[in-house]
């Protein structure tokens, strides 16, 4: 039974990146993981997040653009809501067993700043409020604030569908949109009174880009070296702010004040700009570097963060609570054998929980060819 | 819900004695480098203070860890409240300077950002000279992901408010977390606190680094401390960093141990 779906127009350069910020996503989130110290947010402006969310455009201007291809706008809407109802059923469950593994681990081991770290202290002060918050995504813990977001892209996606026959307008609006944020600051509202920690209507443009890529790809133009070059100039600029500014901080003072006010200002909520020209810098580079058809891609070791990134969303879901263990380990014992034994223990849980949900695809695909198709095969195709 | 108003408290002592387990090793500030303990800033008001022979009023405005103050869940918690830093630092000054009366107000509360902590100091600052101000900030804008450049104004605004009333401010930057590293962008903030030392009389106090180093060096490391040693890790902790303090604010204001 093949785990790793692979076709001609599927493009596994995704799926691997994706599979990549999936594992990132994983070393990133639990302090102290020296694996953390090695993840893009080391060498770039950005980090998993931003590669999560283009690929997730990529991969919905892929399904959801050819349902409306052959079906029409009204069935590609449709799936495409159907599809954050999924998000937002799967973020309900994962906040209830994130609640209930952080708050007993809390109790269990005397550590209110498990509580406090995630933001969910205010379920002992306000349980009943916080429930109806939680239902209404204004109330987000920590970490688990980037579903949310998905389900909102998402949502703006279904409207917008119609508009990725005319991908210049679509950038247009989506850039529109983007700047309008960076300008007045407008988000949706959250619980404590500040906004979402992932703005979506500043995010929506990294992931109309990754739709617009997958749908209506843009000829490549003739003159490529400029491009290559202001892309490595961005990384280059990151590079510096990370490794020479951020570690000497009494830098910044020397230089001009646009300079000052440029990296300060640096925020994730809205994709600053800093982040979205790196993660844009990054996505030319890769595919300059990495053709579509890449040996490499087919390799056994490639196929490993394939097959997470083919089944992004129990991969996501369960890395959170196989991070919050792993936390859990080097708390008790910050050892290199506790560092290879959790990242050991991450990785070959979500590799089982990717092999798990694509084998009950496979399943049900021999199924379904056994019978008439109830659904189009690319109405799947947006399940990772 | 934070608790905001009820959060808010104030609690003036005079000089506390020398904590009983200031060792060999706190008077040293816990072998804290000597970059942690000099000031990048003249503080010149506070050595004024020190030079007329004061008492002089300490004001220190901060969140959870400034004020002391833990969540009530239920656990079983022990807060620092009247032991937490500020007031370790007051020991550490009245030890060094035993001739000079210290007292310290502290104002703040859990969750707090910087921008709500701005009328705090305000009101604080019309109520009373202070010639030497602390202001813990930073955790809170990083975990919430808020603009750094609000903070920015604010924090602006609120270095003008303590220079305008005749007082040094000293920032304090978050305590060292591997999990605020791990998961929160807190460059940005650490920025903003940098950028705000550029004004004369700001000095930036960097907790968060010296507070690696201790944890790197076994000096303390409370993420890494299980549960029966965690309150004497905290008391450790407060003592150090109330020695670190001290230092630091001597320094800025040139005066010598005696």
């Amino acid at each position: 039974m093949q785990l790793i779906r692979s076709n001609r127009n599927r493009d596994l350069r995704v799926d691997f990146f994706r599979g990549l910020a999936l594992w990132w996503i994983y070393t990133d989130h639990i302090p102290g993981d020296v694996l953390g110290d090695y993840s893009l947010r080391n060498f770039a402006m950005c980090d998993a997040t931003e590669v999560f969310v283009l690929l997730a455009g990529f991969g919905a201007g892929m399904a959801y653009g050819s349902v409306m291809n052959r079906q029409g706008y009204l069935y590609a809407a449709a799936d495409t809501l159907r599809r954050a109802w999924t998000l937002y059923v799967a973020h309900i469950f994962l906040f209830v067993v994130y609640t209930a593994q952080v708050a007993y681990s809390a109790t269990a081991l005397d550590r209110v700043s498990y509580l406090e770290e995630t933001r969910l202290d205010v379920l002992a002060d306000a349980p009943y409020r916080a429930l109806l918050e939680a239902l209404l995504l204004r109330f987000q813990p920590n970490l688990l604030n980037i579903l949310p977001m998905y389900v909102a892209l998402l949502l703006i996606f279904a409207i917008t569908l119609p508009l990725l026959r005319k991908p210049a307008l679509l950038f247009a609006v989506s850039l529109t949109g983007y700047l309008v944020v960076r300008f007045t600051g407008i988000n949706l509202p959250a619980w404590a009174g500040d906004g979402w920690f992932f703005n979506p209507f500043a995010w929506q443009l990294l992931f109309m880009i990754g739709a617009i890529l997958s749908y209506s790809p843009p000829q490549m133009p003739r003159l490529r070296w400029p491009i290559d070059v202001l892309s490595v100039l961005v990384l280059l600029a990151g590079i510096i702010v990370i490794w020479v500014i951020n570690t000497h901080p009494p830098i910044l003072a020397l230089m001009p004040a646009p300079v000052i006010r440029f990296v300060i200002t640096e925020d994730k909520t809205g994709l600053h700009p800093f982040r979205l020209f790196s993660i844009l810098s990054l996505t030319w580079l890769t595919i300059r570097l990495v053709p579509r058809d890449a040996a490499w891609l087919r390799s056994r070791l490639a196929s490993i963060l394939v097959l997470l990134g083919q089944n992004s969303l129990p991969v996501f879901c369960s890395g959170i609570f196989f991070g919050f263990i792993a936390r859990l380990g080097l708390e008790f014992d910050d050892t290199a054998a506790m560092q290879v034994g959790v990242n050991e223990f991450g990785a070959v849980a979500m590799v089982a929980v990717a092999g798990l949900a694509a084998w009950y695809r496979s399943k049900g695909r021999v199924q379904s060819q056994r019978q008439p198709a109830a659904l189009p095969a690319d109405a799947r195709t947006d399940t990772g | 819900m934070r608790r905001v108003a009820s959060s808010i408290f104030v609690c003036a002592i005079l000089a506390l004695p020398v904590p009983s387990r200031a060792g060999s090793e706190l008077a040293n500030a816990c072998g804290a480098a000597p970059e942690f303990l000099t000031a990048n800033s003249a503080l010149s008001q506070f050595g004024a203070a020190i030079a007329a022979g004061g008492p002089i009023e300490v004001l220190a405005v901060g969140s959870a860890t400034t004020v002391g103050e833990v969540t009530a869940t239920g656990l079983h918690t022990s807060g620092t409240q009247g032991v937490s830093f500020p007031w370790q630092m007051i020991g550490a000054l009245h030890a060094a300077l035993p001739d000079v009366e210290f007292h310290v107000t502290v104002r703040g509360g859990r969750g707090l950002t910087a921008e709500e902590m701005l009328p705090l100091l305000e009101t604080a600052l019309k109520q009373q000279h202070y010639p030497l101000v602390m202001w813990q900030t930073g955790t809170v804008e990083a975990v919430r992901g808020l603009q750094p450049d609000r903070m920015l104004d604010v924090l602006h605004t609120g270095a003008e408010l303590v220079r305008d009333s005749g007082g040094d401010l000293v920032l304090v930057d978050p305590q060292f977390s591997r999990f605020l590293r791990a998961n929160t962008d807190l460059d940005p903030y650490e920025h903003v606190l940098e950028q705000v030392t550029t004004m004369p009389g700001v000095a930036l106090f960097r907790r968060f680094d010296l507070m690696r180093a201790w944890a790197n060096d076994g000096v303390v490391d409370l993420e890494r401390t299980p549960r029966t040693g965690r309150d004497k890790a905290l008391d450790t902790l407060n003592q150090c960093l109330g020695q670190a303090l001290a230092q630091f604010v001597l320094s800025g204001a040139d005066v010598q141990k005696k």
